[in-house]
């Protein structure tokens, strides 16, 4: 039963990514695999008074063939991201979407603070002496509008939607473009997450005391904390048949999903962490296999002492015997927490671990919480072949969210050049 | 592919049971009144007077206080569904429940609360509750927590089509196996701060609009919260639960140029194709539609999409637009016109006020009002439920009666 309308397989044709350590799949793959830091003093908007100011901010241009000045000045900057995300991929995927029919196409894209800056202005001018400000903007403001916008550019009439379960959104968007393959409700979806770094956040997160003074340090017995990140990830997730079709070769597939909800407390993990391992469970068996073929997991790491706490044990739960011999990383170290689009981050990440062997270090954590039994790859990246891969998130309101990624092409170890070169890119 | 509905929560302006909601909306009342005490002059608007918490159980009534109004209308309405589906959550297995809740604002109306005191007293001001609430996945959170549901728990933002797409999301998870039973809906709530928006964008409406004859912008804003309980038909039999209604098919798409000044319905077209496809039926089988008119410029769109489609058909269907009695409640609109429809198909009113309230999308580009409305409604085996949003989002289900 479980399997029963399981015809049509998906895999990712594409990647786009504009992110704190660079805007392009290669830049940012590099500076994954140098350690590169994209936490730095935010220069966006005004902290004084916060309690932590740091975070991980776009901070080099964007290329301009993927966001022509017209559209700079024009859209805000969570629609920015993600179409310049969007356009890599879609090259990436080496596309026209003009020769596909466009209700076969859609849009799947999370964000957890959508045009959140619209929203600021309007606030603090309702709140202050009027003027300047054109409320129209504001039907930019809700969350769906950012995947609607993309839709409209785009010229998309399939599926749209915004999957909105917060930090594991991104994940969640995956899943479900995988899910549309199946129940042929279109052929290829642009699947993601995105979003603009505001005060509204940064203080949000600060209040909750979530955010750290030091750097991010995934599963290091010294973490204390996270810090935000912005951005936006895009893949293309189309139907293997699909691809096929159109000649193109697919690398990796989207092989499995799974979600799970705690239903324990709003803003903390289950502390035995069996939400996620539900959620990671449901992933694998939905891929038709077991934790016995996972050789790397790609977890949600944000450096709070509860979270990663919590993925240790769920993490070494659903791996079993395993759990000390199959490595895993963070990113977060990196590009800070992306809330929505994090998920999508770390399955590309995925992919390009797929294509070059090499496993990214979790940057800053160097002395493991000795409750971890987890083998974190740390220091260096890491030579090891990927075939299977497992991503989980985590979120606010106690939702889980899993992937599975196959590599479908023979697996390669340390092919450092081929995977940062965009023309190899899937 | 089908799930059956075996349960409804209805939290709206027009009543809290499907059965008050139905024989309400057949009478021809309307929720939709002037605003006050918001500074709106002249402003109109349906909100939900009182949220019932009849059914929320004993040890959630005490965190009930410090949630948001959104999160209280879907908790009412998810614990009114499962009392009504009578199903025994203690007796399932809690990790093959879901929850999918479509909402169109979401938690927006709790993040201006947030801000404000941030804007009030800087950062010092940003309280660790309210934020709490800044996602709006929070809903289905609390619900999550108060009912031990421990499957899938998703929440999505589809325009205002959120509500409908959540059920058609499901059904997907129903048909795929993820779960046994899934409780979904759309709610949207209203609020000063909304109001004001809106008002400042230039989109309340000041008079009451009549569907398919209006077409300027703008909308009367409503609120409430729609749950169902959707199961596998195995399941349902199994504890032989009635079935209130079958989703007998589902589809959603996008047309992008909603927004522009020439429309074109091709998006529309292929979901509402793909739904009857989907229900494995021709339209003329088909005999009611719940539609998502509202005296805007997007009704001349719908009913192009809708006369194409029964075009071939041997009879033009009976086509309600509840949003005249019940204001536009966003993502709660679609899955109103969900238990709507099933509350007219299960028990078909025969008030004659009924008649005023369905229209015929005559071939010749006209709309004309429906005749024999009762008569038609009592042989109806099937309704199609559509959601359109200003901003391209257009989702369609197909529901069967249950009889």
């Amino acid at each position: 039963m479980f399997f029963s309308s399981r015809k049509r397989r998906a895999g990712i044709t594409g990647c786009g990514v504009v992110s704190p350590v660079g805007n392009s799949l290669p830049a940012f793959w590099q500076a994954l695999l140098d350690g590169r830091r994209g936490c730095a003093p935010i220069r966006r908007f005004d902290t004084t008074g916060m309690s932590v100011t740091w975070a991980a901010e776009i901070a080099d241009p964007i290329p301009e063939h993927r966001l022509s000045a017209a559209e700079r000045e024009r859209l805000g900057r969570v629609d920015q991201y993600a179409l310049a995300a969007t356009r890599e991929a879609i090259a990436a995927a080496a596309l026209d979407l003009a020769a596909i029919d466009p209700t076969r196409v859609g849009v799947l894209l999370g964000t957890t603070l959508g045009g959140m800056e619209i929203g600021e202005r309007y606030l603090a001018q309702t709140a202050g002496p009027r003027g300047g400000f054109d409320a129209r903007a504001l039907l930019h403001h809700p969350y769906y509008d950012v995947a609607n916008r993309l839709a409209r550019t785009l010229g998309v009439r399939g599926p749209v939607l915004s999957p909105s379960i917060a930090c594991a959104s991104g994940t969640e968007a995956i899943g479900i473009a995988l899910d549309f393959v199946r129940l042929d409700r279109g052929d290829l979806f642009i699947v993601g997450g995105a979003e603009a770094l505001s005060p509204f956040v940064v203080n949000g997160f600060n209040c909750l005391r979530a955010t750290t003074a030091d750097v991010v340090r995934p599963f290091d017995a010294r973490r204390s904390g996270l810090l935000l990140g912005e951005g936006s990830a895009v893949v293309i997730v189309e139907a293997l048949e699909h691809a096929r079709q159109r000649g193109v070769t697919v690398a990796v597939e989207v092989a499995g999903t799974g979600m799970a909800g705690d239903a324990t407390h709003m803003t903390a993990p289950a502390r035995d962490g069996s939400g996620a391992a539900r959620a990671m469970r449901m992933a694998l068996r939905d891929a038709g296999t077991d934790s016995a073929a996972v050789d790397f997991v790609s977890a949600h790491g944000t450096g709070t002492v509860f979270n990663d706490a919590m993925e240790c044990a769920a993490i070494a739960a659903v791996l079993g015997d395993r759990a000390g011999s199959v490595p895993v990383n963070s990113i977060k170290g990196a590009i800070g927490h992306t809330l929505a689009a994090a998920g999508s981050f770390e399955a590309i990440m995925c992919v390009m671990a797929m294509r070059s062997g090499l496993v990214p270090a979790t940057l800053n954590c160097e002395q493991l919480d000795p409750a971890c039994s987890l083998d974190v790859v740390m220091g260096a990246p890491r030579p090891h072949p990927v075939r299977c891969a497992l991503s989980t998130s985590s979120a606010f309101a106690g939702n889980n969210a899993a992937v599975v990624l196959r590599n479908l092409t023979p697996a390669s170890i340390g092919n450092r050049n081929d995977a940062t070169d965009e023309r190899h890119a899937v | 592919m089908s799930a059956v509905v075996t349960g409804a929560g209805v939290v709206s302006p027009l009543g809290h049971s499907v059965a008050e909601l139905t024989r309400r909306f057949a009478l021809g009342e309307s929720a939709i009144l002037p605003v006050t005490g918001t500074g709106r002059e002249g402003a109109l608007a349906a909100v939900v007077a009182d949220i019932p918490q009849d059914a929320i159980p004993a040890g959630t009534l005490r965190r009930v206080g410090r949630m948001d109004r959104i999160t209280r209308l879907f908790l009412a309405a998810a614990s009114r569904a499962v009392v009504d589906s009578g199903l025994d959550l203690q007796a399932e297995n809690s990790e093959r429940v879901g929850l999918v809740f479509g909402t169109g604002l979401g938690c927006l109306l709790t993040n201006a609360a947030y801000f404000e005191k941030v804007i009030e007293s800087g950062p010092a001001g940003a309280s660790p509750q309210l934020f709490a609430y800044t996602v709006s996945s929070a809903a289905a959170g609390e619900v999550s927590i108060a009912l031990g549901i421990r499957g899938v728990n998703a929440t999505m933002h589809a325009g205002l089509a959120a509500g409908l797409q959540a059920i058609g999301r499901a059904v997907d998870l129903i048909h795929l196996g993820r779960a046994d039973v899934v409780l979904a809906g759309g709610g949207d709530a209203l609020g000063p701060t909304l109001l004001q928006a809106l008002d400042d964008m230039g989109l309340l409406k000041r008079s009451v609009p009549v569907p398919f004859e209006d077409a300027a912008p703008g909308l009367v804003p409503g609120e409430g919260a729609v749950v169902v309980v959707l199961e596998s038909p195995q399941h349902a039999a199994a504890r032989q639960a009635r079935p209130l209604a079958r989703v007998a098919g589902y589809a959603s798409g996008f047309e992008p140029t909603l927004a522009e000044r020439q429309r074109q319905t091709t998006g529309i077209d292929a979901v509402l194709r793909r739904a009857l496809a989907a229900a494995a039926r021709p339209a003329g089988d088909v005999g009611i539609v719940m539609s998502s008119a509202h005296g805007t410029p997007l009704d001349a769109v719908e009913a192009a999409a809708l006369r194409r489609l029964y075009a071939a058909a041997p009879a033009a269907p009976l086509v309600f637009a509840p949003k005249r009695a019940l204001g536009d409640g966003f993502a709660a609109s679609g899955a109103l016109a969900f238990v709507l429809a099933a509350g007219l198909m299960t028990n078909p009113p025969r008030p004659r006020s009924i008649d005023a309230l369905a229209v015929e999308i005559a071939a010749d580009s006209g709309v004309r009002p429906a005749t024999r409305v009762a008569d038609r409604l009592a042989r109806a085996r099937s309704a199609m439920i559509h959601g359109l949003c200003y901003s391209g989002t257009s989702v369609a289900v197909v529901l069967d009666s249950a009889g």
